[in-house]
C-alpha cells in the first residue's frame, strides 16, 4: 500500500466514508487528515455532506419509495419467440408484386391448338421469387411438366404439346422461393379444377403449406 | 493527491461485468443497507460531476440496482460504474439540450491568456466540455478529474492499461483545446 504523501483525493474520501477501505488504510487516512489541515477540512466537509444527505433522505423512507415505485421489469427475451412469427406475418401481409406469364404460339397454333405439331413457348417473368415450376394440365387430367427451374430473370421455355391431343391445356406456373413438390402442386391443381368444374373455368389457386407461392394460369385451347 | 490504489474493495470494471448476470432483485433489508452505505457516496460523486441533478442520479441508480441485484462482492464496482455512466449520460443530454454555454465558454476563454490546464481546473467548464467529448474518454476524465484518481487507479478501475489512460487523457485535452479555440474565435 502506498504511503500517504499527498492530499486526500475525492475518491479516497468517498471510499473512506463508505467504509470501503480496510482498517489499516482507514487509520492511515485518519492519521493523515489529523496532520494535514487541508485534508482534515476536506474530510469534515465530506462528513457533513453525508450527514446532510442522509438527513434529507432517510434511507428507510427512500427505500420504501423506491420499492413502491419499482417498475415491473420488461424482459425482452419474452418476445424472442414471437419475432419469427412477426416476421412471417409481415412477409405474408406484404403485397405480392404482380407475376407475369405469357404463352406465345410460335407456329400455326391457331390451327393446331388441339392438333399435332403444336409448339408453345412459355415465358415466365419472376417478380420476386427464385423458383418456378410450369405444368400443363389437360381436360383429361393429363399432367405434364414443362419446366422446373431456379430463376434469375425472365425465362422462355419452348415446349411441344402432345401431337393430336384433341383437348384443352391449362398451363400452370407456380412461383415460389424454393422448389415445391410436384405432388403437392398437382393435388392443389386437381382440387381447383374440380371445384371450378373444369380447366376452362379454373383460375389461380393456393398451395397448402406454401403461403408465399404464387400461381398463374393461362388456358391454351 | 494520494497514491491510493484500490485495496481490498477495489472498483474494477471487470468485477462490475461479472456482477451483471447475477440479476436477482434486491429485498428491502439489503436495499436499505446498500442505500445507507452507498447513496451518500453516489450523491457526492454526482454533485462533483453533474452538480444540481445529483439527486436524480441517486434515484435512477438505485432503481436500477433493485433490478440488477449485483453480487455482494461486486456491488461497489457496479455502483461506481453505473453512477459514472449515469452522470455522463446526464452531461451528454445537457450538452445537446442547451448550447448556450458555448457563449459562456467563449467568455471564459476569451482573453486568450489562460492556458488549457488552468481552464480545466474549472469543474463547471470541464463538465460542459465533457458532455460533448468522445465516448471513450469520458469515463476516464470523470475518474481522473472529478474523482481525482491517479492514472493507475483509473486504469485499474476501467480494466485498461495505464498507457491507455494516458492516451485517453491526452485525447481529452486535445478535444478540450480544440473546443476552447473554436469558441474563443
Amino acid at each position: 500500500m502506498a504511503e500517504l504523501t499527498e492530499h486526500l483525493s475525492a475518491y479516497l474520501v468517498d471510499r473512506h466514508l463508505a467504509g470501503l477501505l480496510d482498517a489499516a488504510r482507514a487509520a492511515e487516512v485518519e492519521a493523515h487528515a489529523h496532520a494535514c489541515p487541508a485534508c482534515e477540512a476536506q474530510l469534515a466537509t465530506a462528513r457533513r455532506a453525508k450527514d446532510t444527505f442522509l438527513a434529507h433522505n432517510p434511507p428507510a423512507l427512500r427505500v420504501e419509495q423506491l420499492l413502491a415505485a419499482r417498475r415491473p421489469r420488461f424482459r425482452w427475451w419474452w418476445i424472442a419467440p414471437l419475432v419469427p412469427i412477426a416476421v412471417a406475418l409481415l412477409l405474408w401481409l406484404r403485397p405480392v408484386p404482380g407475376v407475369q406469364m405469357s404463352v406465345r404460339e410460335v407456329d400455326d397454333a391457331e390451327l393446331g391448338v388441339v392438333g399435332a405439331g403444336n409448339r408453345i413457348e412459355v415465358h415466365v417473368t419472376p417478380a420476386r421469387h427464385q423458383h418456378v415450376a410450369v405444368y400443363a394440365l389437360s381436360d383429361r387430367d393429363d399432367w405434364t411438366l414443362i419446366v422446373d427451374a431456379e430463376l434469375e430473370g425472365p425465362l422462355a421455355v419452348p415446349h411441344d404439346l402432345p401431337r393430336g391431343a384433341p383437348h384443352a391445356q391449362r398451363i400452370i406456373a407456380v412461383f415460389s422461393d424454393a422448389a415445391v413438390a410436384e405432388d403437392t402442386i398437382r393435388t392443389a391443381a386437381t382440387r381447383a379444377r374440380a371445384e371450378a368444374g373444369g380447366i376452362e373455368k379454373m383460375g389461380a389457386f393456393g398451395i397448402e403449406g406454401h403461403p408465399r407461392a404464387v400461381v398463374r394460369t393461362v388456358l391454351r385451347k | 493527491m494520494l497514491d491510493s490504489r484500490p485495496a481490498a474493495f477495489g472498483v474494477t470494471k471487470s468485477a462490475h461485468r461479472t456482477s451483471l448476470p447475477h440479476e436477482a432483485p434486491l429485498d428491502a433489508p439489503t436495499l436499505l443497507a446498500l442505500y445507507h452505505r452507498f447513496a451518500p457516496l453516489v450523491h457526492a460523486r454526482a454533485v462533483r460531476v453533474v452538480g444540481s441533478e445529483a439527486d436524480d442520479i441517486v434515484q435512477e441508480l438505485f432503481m436500477r440496482l433493485i433490478h440488477a441485484g449485483p453480487r455482494p462482492d461486486a456491488t461497489a464496482s457496479y455502483i461506481y460504474s453505473m453512477s459514472t455512466n449515469l452522470c455522463i449520460d446526464r452531461l451528454r443530454h445537457a450538452s445537446r439540450r442547451n448550447e448556450s454555454w458555448h457563449a459562456e465558454l467563449g467568455r471564459v476563454a476569451g482573453d486568450g491568456a489562460a492556458d488549457l490546464e488552468k481552464l480545466l481546473v474549472d469543474k463547471d467548464l470541464c463538465r460542459r466540455l465533457l458532455g460533448g467529448a468522445p465516448g471513450a474518454v469520458q469515463e476516464a476524465v470523470v475518474l481522473y478529474y472529478f474523482d481525482e484518481m491517479t492514472q493507475d487507479e483509473v486504469a485499474e478501475s476501467l480494466g485498461v492499461s495505464r498507457k491507455t489512460v494516458v492516451e485517453r487523457i491526452a485525447r481529452w485535452k486535445d478535444y478540450a483545446r480544440k473546443q476552447v479555440l473554436r469558441w474563443r474565435s
